[in-house]
C-alpha cells in the first residue's frame, strides 16, 4: 500500500513538473552556443598577426580557441588602455609643440632646437599610439551599421595621420624652401585639431 | 491483487497528470517582434544595446490565459549597441565565450490585475541569482504581449564593470524587454 501511495505522489509530482526549468532546458538545447571567434572583416595589419593563419597562431598560447580568444580580448583591452593614456601624452606634447612653434614664427629662433626635439618626442609618442590599435588582437564583431563615435574617431584618425606625415615631410623641406613654412604650420594645426577632435568624440 | 491496485493507481495518476498538462499550452516567442535591451551609464556617456534574438517559451493556461511558467534565453553576443568595440568589450568583461547566454526562468508568478509579479532565477556569467520584477501582460487578438524590466548589479554576478579612459561604468545594468507570444 505504501508503494502505491508513494508511486502515486511521485508520478503526480513529476507530471506537474512541466516547469520553467524544463522550458529553459528546451531553449538551451535549441540555442547554439557557438560564437564566431573572429569578425567577418578586420584590419590587414591585425590579420597578419591575429588572422586565422596569422603569425601569432603558430604559438600554442595563441591557437584560435574560445579560451585563448578570451585571453586575446584581455590583451586587446590592455593595449587599448595604453592607446588611451599615450593619446593624452601625445596631445600634451602637440600642445607644447604648438606653443613653441608659434614662438618661432614670432622670430624667437632660440627655441628652434627645443622645437626639433619636441617634434621627435611627439612623433615617437604619436606613431606609437597609432600603432597599438593597428596591431592589437581584433575585436569580436565587424563594424556596426550607421554612424558611431568610434567610426568618427577612425575617420578623424585618417585625417590626423595624413596631416602628421605631411607636417614631418614639410619640416624637412623648409630647410631648402622656406616658403613652405606656412604649409607646415597648416598641416600641424590640422593634425592637432583633428587629433583633439578624435579624442573629444569618444565622449559622445 | 496488490499489482492490480498498483496498475489502477498508476493509470489513474498518469491520466490526472495528462489532464492537468492539457490545461496548459506552450507558446513560443515571436522573435521578429520581440527584443531585450540593456542600458548602462558612464560619466562620459550613456548607451543602450538591443538584441532581437530572444528565445523564450511560456506555459499558458488555455482558458484563463494566465502565464504559469516562462523561460528566456538570450545570447550576449547578439546585443548591438551600434558600436562594435563596445560590444566586443562586453564579450570580454562578461566572459561570453565561456558563458555565452543569459537565461531567466520563473519560480513563482503572482497575478495582480493586468500585472504580474515574477520571481525568477537569472543566470548570468555562470552565476544564478533570484530576482523579482514586474511584468505587464496584454492579451491581443492573436497573441500575448509581455513588457517589463529590472535592474541588476554587475558585481552581484562577479563581473567587473568595464572602464573607459580609466573611469568605470556604473555597476548597474537596466534591462527591459518586450515579447510577443
Amino acid at each position: 500500500m505504501r508503494i502505491i501511495i508513494i508511486s502515486f505522489f511521485l508520478i503526480f509530482l513529476f507530471s506537474s513538473q512541466n516547469n520553467a526549468q524544463d522550458l529553459l532546458n528546451e531553449l538551451e538545447s535549441i540555442e547554439s552556443n557557438k560564437i564566431p571567434l573572429l569578425p567577418g572583416k578586420f584590419l590587414i595589419t591585425q590579420k597578419i598577426f591575429w588572422g586565422k593563419k596569422g603569425l601569432m597562431r603558430s604559438f600554442n598560447k595563441f591557437k584560435l580557441t574560445p579560451e585563448n580568444r578570451q585571453k586575446e580580448l584581455k590583451v586587446r583591452k590592455s593595449m587599448l588602455k595604453v592607446h588611451q593614456y599615450l593619446g593624452f601624452v601625445t596631445l600634451g606634447g602637440m600642445l607644447a609643440q604648438g606653443i613653441i612653434g608659434s614662438q618661432l614664427y614670432t622670430g624667437n629662433m632660440s627655441l628652434r632646437n627645443a622645437h626639433e626635439n619636441m617634434g621627435k618626442v611627439v612623433n615617437i609618442s604619436y606613431f606609437s599610439t597609432a600603432a597599438i590599435p593597428l596591431f592589437s588582437p581584433p575585436k569580436m564583431f565587424k563594424e556596426r551599421k550607421g554612424l558611431s563615435n568610434i567610426k568618427v574617431h577612425k575617420i578623424l584618425a585618417v585625417i590626423h595621420f595624413s596631416s602628421m606625415v605631411a607636417t614631418n615631410i614639410l619640416s624637412h623641406k623648409i630647410d631648402t624652401n622656406y616658403s613652405l613654412k606656412r604649409y607646415h604650420r597648416a598641416a600641424a594645426y590640422t593634425a592637432f585639431g583633428s587629433y583633439a577632435a578624435s579624442m573629444i568624440v569618444i565622449k559622445f | 491483487m496488490k499489482n492490480y491496485f498498483l496498475i489502477i493507481f498508476l493509470t489513474f495518476s498518469i491520466s490526472i497528470s495528462y489532464a492537468q498538462k492539457s490545461e496548459f499550452e506552450k507558446k513560443y516567442v515571436n522573435q521578429k517582434k520581440s527584443s531585450i535591451s540593456y542600458s548602462m551609464k558612464h560619466p562620459l556617456h550613456d548607451w543602450d544595446a538591443i538584441s532581437n534574438e530572444v528565445s523564450s517559451i511560456i506555459l499558458l493556461d488555455k482558458e484563463k490565459k494566465d502565464i504559469k511558467e516562462f523561460a528566456v534565453v538570450v545570447k550576449i553576443a547578439s546585443f548591438d549597441s551600434k558600436n562594435s568595440n563596445r560590444d566586443s568589450n562586453m564579450i570580454e568583461v562578461t566572459e561570453a565565450l565561456k558563458f555565452p547566454n543569459v537565461s531567466l526562468s520563473s519560480k513563482k508568478i503572482e497575478k495582480i490585475d493586468d500585472k504580474l509579479i515574477v520571481n525568477g532565477m537569472l543566470k548570468f556569467h555562470g552565476i544564478s541569482k533570484e530576482i523579482t520584477f514586474e511584468v505587464k501582460k496584454e492579451i491581443l487578438k492573436n497573441e500575448i504581449k509581455i513588457t517589463g524590466g529590472f535592474s541588476i548589479l554587475m558585481t552581484d554576478f562577479e563581473i567587473k564593470p568595464p572602464t573607459l579612459l580609466g573611469i568605470s561604468t556604473d555597476d548597474n545594468i537596466n534591462l527591459s524587454f518586450i515579447a510577443f507570444y
